[in-house]
């Protein structure tokens, strides 16, 4: 019988990871958060705003350099 | 035990990097500049207390009475692993600019073995629920304060003149090897 709690109670605990892992995946990200798709680094999927902004930054320098 | 001299213990002298070792992984990697430290410690603070009191509910409700104290590593691991997900998801939409100042670090909590390590002290050594909530405050304070105190050291030392062979990880191993002996003369205050 304890084992049986004990199974349920993992099968629970797995269950409700899988549920809450996937309604985080759900929740859409605030604006600006979104993952940054670097060209030169296929594993590196920012979150970080401020690195993304920072990076937004960057590029804008660099298009008015080039302008 | 007074809730003073536990939490200036878990603070200082049982410092979870300085003195257990655990949690080296964001202490080394979270600590480049200040405020990434500051945002990583707050949200340890957050996530440390919170993954503490569920852990403390869920082996005096559910597995002592059970018999199931057999099972506390996994449900622990499962339980904060649950938890980072719910922060990270209420984070998202109650508070987006919380989310844009933590939002980063909520995941690299999840694998943080000092979550556990704080959940397991509370159980094993027999706390209270107010003796639980200051050891796991002052745990989670002392990670966040030797992560600041670091971060500013490796802020400081950028300028200066590193041998090349001692640039980035080396010097920085050295100077948490100074803080750890620095650290261990408060050995005997309690």
């Amino acid at each position: 019988m304890r084992i049986i709690i004990a199974a349920l109670l993992i099968i629970g605990l797995f269950a409700l990871n899988v549920f809450l892992y996937r309604a985080n995946n759900a929740t859409p990200v605030p604006e600006g958060c979104e993952n940054t798709e670097m060209p030169q680094c296929s594993g590196c999927g920012i979150m970080d705003c401020a690195i993304k902004k920072k990076l937004e930054e960057k590029e804008r320098e660099e298009k008015h350099e080039i302008s | 035990m007074n809730l003073l001299t536990l939490f200036l213990s878990a603070l200082l002298i049982n410092n979870i990097i300085l003195a257990k070792f655990l949690g080296m992984c964001p202490f080394m990697g979270v600590s480049s500049k200040v405020e990434p430290a500051i945002g990583m410690g707050a949200a340890v603070i957050f996530v440390v207390t919170g993954a503490s009191i569920l852990s403390w509910l869920l082996f005096y409700l559910v597995l002592k009475p059970l018999g199931l104290e057999y099972m506390e590593l996994i449900c622990f691991i499962l339980l904060i692993a649950a938890f980072v997900q719910f922060v990270e998801m209420f984070v998202k939409k109650m508070s987006p600019s919380l989310y844009k100042q933590l939002g980063i670090y909520l995941p690299l909590i999840t694998t943080n073995c000092a979550v556990l390590y704080a959940a397991q002290e509370n159980i094993s050594q027999g706390y209270n629920f107010i003796e639980m909530i200051i050891n796991s405050v002052g745990i989670a304070a002392g990670f966040m304060l030797m992560l600041v105190i670091f971060a500013t050291i490796r802020e400081r030392l950028q300028g200066n003149d590193i041998p090349k062979a001692f640039r980035g990880n080396p010097i920085a191993f050295i100077i948490a090897a100074i803080m750890a002996i620095a650290f261990s003369a408060l050995a005997g205050l309690v």
